[in-house]
This record gives C-alpha cells, sequence and structure tokens, in this order.
C-alpha cells in the first residue's frame, strides 16, 4: 500500500471528521450527549478489510493516534492502540466476510464502531477522564455505531474508487 | 526469496514492536505533557481546518434552517389541527344539546297529545323543525300601529316563518305547528324541502277555539269562538263569544273539539290578558297572549296526524294545560 497517499486521504478525513462531525454540527443529541459518526474507523475499516493484518494494525495506530490528537479527553495513545488493536483482528477475520455488499458493511461498520467505542468510553472511564457510566457508554456507542453505519458504505464506495492510486492488494 | 520473506517479516515486527511502545509511553505520560503534544501537533491540521470550518457553518445554519421550518410546519399543522377538532367538538356538543332537547319535548308532547281528550289512540308522528328565517307579510289594510314619529320597530310587523322542513319531510298544508307550550302556528305552503308556517297572531289566521276556565279548582269547557290575530301580530283576539258566556282573565284558549276542526283538539293558544263587556255590546271583547310566539322560536315540530282519525271520539275530560 502505498503509505504516502494514505497519509493524505486520512489527513483529509481528519479534517471532515473535525470540521462537519462535531458536536453542535451534523450530531445527534441524545441524553444531552452528542452522537457523532467516526470517519477515521471506517477509513481504518476499508484498510482491515482489504489488507493484511500488519498494514490494519499500523494504519489502525495512526487513524487512533489522529484521534488521541484532536480530542481533549483522553491520554495520547489510548485510541491509537484500541484502534491497532481492533482493525488488525477484523483483519484476521476479514477472509470471512463479503465485502462488497452494503448489508455487510453496515453490520461490521456497527460492531466494530459499537466495541472501539465502548473499549475507549469505559477505557476514560476507568482512568478518571469520563463519568459516564457504563450503560450509558453502551447507548452512546450503539448510536455511534448506527450512525457510522449509515455512513459507511459511501466512504468505502469514495475509497474503493481511488484504490489504484493506494495500490491496496489484490482482491479489495 | 526466503532471506527477503524473513527480512520483511523481522521489519514488521519491529514496526509493531516500536507503536506499542510508543503507545505505552504515551499511556503513561502526564497529562501536561499530552497537553503540550496536543497543541504542538494541532497547528499541522489548522490550514485546512479554516477553510472547512467556513464550510461547516453554512451547512449546519442551512440545516437548523430546515429543521426549524419543518418543525414550524408540523407545529402549526398540529395546532391547526387542534382548532379544527376543538371546533367540532363544540359543534358536536351543541348538536348533542340539540338532540337531548328534541327528545326531551318530543317525549312530553307525545304524552299530552297521546292523552284521550286529544288524540287517543289516533297515530300520529311529530316532525322537528328549525325556523330558519322569517319573511316580512305586506298585506293590503294591514296597519302599522305606531306612528311615524316613534319610527316602526319589526316586532309591530307580522312576519311568517320559513321551516327547514318540506314535502319530503312528510310536512303537508293545514299541519299544525307545536312546542312544549302548545300551538303557534300552522303550515301554509310547503315546498319540498321548506315550508311557510303562518303564525297562530297572524291577522288572517282562523282557528276554531274553546275558552277553558277554571272554576271551583276544575277546568270547564267553555264558549267556542274564533281566534285570529290581532292588528299588530303580537296576540289573538278571539271573536264571537256572546255576552252570556262566563269568561275571565286568566283562563285558557285551546283549539276546539268540534268534528269539523282542521287542527286536533285542546292544543294550547294562549292564555286571556283581558275580557271586556260594555254595557250595550253584544259580544265579549277578549284578548289572549300566546304562550310562545313563533317569530322568537328556532325549534318547532310539526304535527302529523293519521287521516283515519275519528273526530267524535273525544272525551269530555280536559287535559290540564303544561306550565
Amino acid at each position: 500500500m502505498r503509505w504516502y497517499f494514505f497519509a493524505v486521504i486520512a489527513f483529509v478525513t481528519v479534517i471532515l471528521q473535525t470540521t462537519f462531525f462535531t458536536t453542535g454540527s451534523m450530531d445527534i443529541n441524545i441524553s444531552q450527549q452528542s452522537v457523532l459518526p467516526d470517519l477515521l474507523l471506517i477509513l481504518g475499516m476499508f484498510v482491515a478489510l482489504s489488507c493484511r493484518p500488519f498494514e490494519a494494525a499500523i494504519s489502525g495506530w495512526f487513524l487512533g493516534f489522529a484521534i488521541d490528537i484532536y480530542s481533549s479527553a483522553g491520554r495520547l495513545g489510548l485510541a491509537a492502540i484500541i484502534f491497532a488493536v481492533c482493525l488488525s483482528g477484523l483483519a484476521c477475520i476479514r477472509g470471512e466476510i463479503v465485502k462488497t455488499r452494503i448489508v455487510t458493511q453496515f453490520i461490521v461498520a456497527l460492531a466494530v464502531t459499537f466495541v472501539v467505542h465502548l473499549i475507549r468510553y469505559m477505557a476514560l472511564y476507568g482512568m478518571g477522564e469520563s463519568v459516564m457510566g457504563f450503560w450509558m457508554a453502551v447507548r452512546i456507542s450503539f448510536f455511534d455505531g448506527v450512525y457510522t453505519a449509515v455512513l459507511a458504505p459511501y466512504v468505502f464506495w469514495l475509497v474503493h474508487k481511488v484504490r489504484g492510486p493506494l495500490r491496496l492488494p489484490a482482491g479489495a | 526469496m526466503a532471506l527477503l520473506h524473513r527480512a520483511n517479516l523481522n521489519r514488521r515486527k519491529v514496526l509493531i514492536g516500536i507503536l506499542g511502545l510508543a503507545s505505552a509511553v504515551l499511556l503513561v505520560l502526564p497529562s501536561g505533557v499530552s497537553d503540550k503534544i496536543r497543541v504542538w501537533v494541532a497547528p499541522i491540521f489548522q490550514p485546512l481546518q479554516g477553510i472547512a470550518q467556513g464550510w461547516s457553518r453554512t451547512i449546519s445554519t442551512r440545516a437548523r434552517q430546515i429543521r426549524e421550518g419543518l418543525e414550524g410546519a408540523s407545529t402549526e399543522s398540529l395546532a391547526s389541527q387542534l382548532r379544527t377538532l376543538q371546533n367540532k367538538y363544540v359543534q358536536q356538543q351543541h348538536t348533542r344539546a340539540e338532540k337531548e332537547q328534541q327528545v326531551k319535548d318530543r317525549t312530553r308532547i307525545n304524552a299530552e297529545l297521546q292523552s284521550d281528550a286529544i288524540l287517543g289512540t289516533v297515530p300520529f308522528h311529530t316532525v322537528p323543525a328549525h325556523v330558519i328565517s322569517h319573511d316580512l307579510a305586506v298585506r293590503a289594510g294591514l296597519i302599522i300601529d305606531v306612528g311615524s314619529n316613534r319610527g316602526v320597530r319589526q316586532s309591530d310587523i307580522v312576519v311568517d316563518c320559513f321551516l327547514d322542513k318540506g314535502t319530503r319531510a312528510g310536512l303537508a298544508r293545514g299541519q299544525p305547528v307545536i312546542t312544549g307550550a302548545g300551538l303557534v302556528g300552522v303550515v301554509k305552503t310547503v315546498g319540498p324541502v321548506t315550508s311557510l308556517v303562518q303564525p297562530t297572531t297572524d291577522p288572517q289566521s282562523r282557528i276554531r277555539a274553546m275558552v277553558v276556565r277554571m272554576r271551583g279548582g276544575r277546568f270547564r269547557p267553555g264558549a267556542i269562538a274564533i281566534a285570529q290575530g290581532s292588528a299588530d301580530g303580537r296576540r289573538i283576539v278571539l271573536k264571537a263569544v256572546g255576552r252570556g258566556e262566563d269568561v275571565r282573565v286568566g283562563d285558557w284558549i285551546v283549539t276546539a273539539p268540534v268534528a269539523d276542526a282542521p287542527l286536533p283538539p285542546y292544543l294550547i293558544l294562549g292564555r286571556i290578558t283581558r275580557s271586556e263587556l260594555k254595557p250595550a255590546a253584544l259580544l265579549y271583547e277578549i284578548e289572549a297572549a300566546p304562550r310562545s310566539r313563533l317569530q322568537t322560536l328556532r325549534q318547532v315540530y310539526v304535527l302529523s296526524v293519521s287521516k283515519a282519525k275519528d273526530k267524535t271520539k273525544h272525551s269530555n275530560r280536559i287535559p290540564k294545560p303544561a306550565r
């Protein structure tokens, strides 16, 4: 994979995430909590479904680090390690997933977002960086997953259009 | 080839190890240091963020306007529906109250009409009707009995009244128009959906009437005469009552129980308010006040009696007038 091209795509995705999908703009308010999609995680999922676990882990680490940078809560490296582990796990089972079907993309995006966000919220709670309890974290993670899953097929389609310059492996 | 593959594998492992170590170091860093790193790295994104934020604000404002517009329209639609439902509810309440009053009136009227003295077992039915308008009746010779210096008041002018029922509801010419208080008029002309009613106070109204007296605690039949409306259309005048009759103020006037009378007997016309017998006169001057005036009513009932009525079979027992 061409990492510098991937870095450009990730950079643009961070810009979109921090400007368009932020609290007060395109967010959905549920129980006084903002529900937002995770575009960086969608990008990471695309790489995980298209590439090997090693590349999924590397891309996931850097995407998670980007989230740590622009997020005001939590320690640096938390989202990076969570992304790397979860996306490499997804890459390990990518052979079982029919990634071209929209329903599959929706379900995978929902499940991965739910797990990643729940782990992150629980880790923040454990570190004392958040007051969100377990059930609230479950609910917010679920809605984050739904919002992300709705956008996932569109992001997959967009990134799929540039798979040539990205030099993804055959079958991506 | 195997060496190259092994070298690649080692490189990957080293890289994974470095990233894992970096994550561990970052996690244990104090929060102050983490914040400083964030501040140091943030300017990388700022140039494009500035451009994108302008677009973001425009899109957010537009989305909020659309959402507020939809909520406003929805609220307005709901408010409009609420007003419509409230109006319908009030109308239904009014209709229900009217129907309940109709049921009460008809029950009472039917009970009185079914007495032996009036209709007995003769089949009849009452048709409820509304007075829908009043028609100015201009008649030759009708004098408006107030001077021009006083002006003309509409209540002094005789009017006919229209009902909202006609032949389609079973109405026919000559049928009595009654209320719980008694007879108020007679159907004069009938159309398909409306009818014209001549009030009992109309000067051209002629009804065979009978005086009913209360003497010694009992109602007794009195003189039979002609009841017609007064010139001003507000009272009933009783004609042809001879000086030998016993007529006093407070006596009742009812439709006469005679064989050839077109109206059912003992329908109350009014109560005598003036009864004068001048010394040299042969006839009484009797005036009666109607119990209710058609011109002031809205709900009335048209009595339709079966043609097989036997007019000779009337009891001598006079029914008590309804209060």
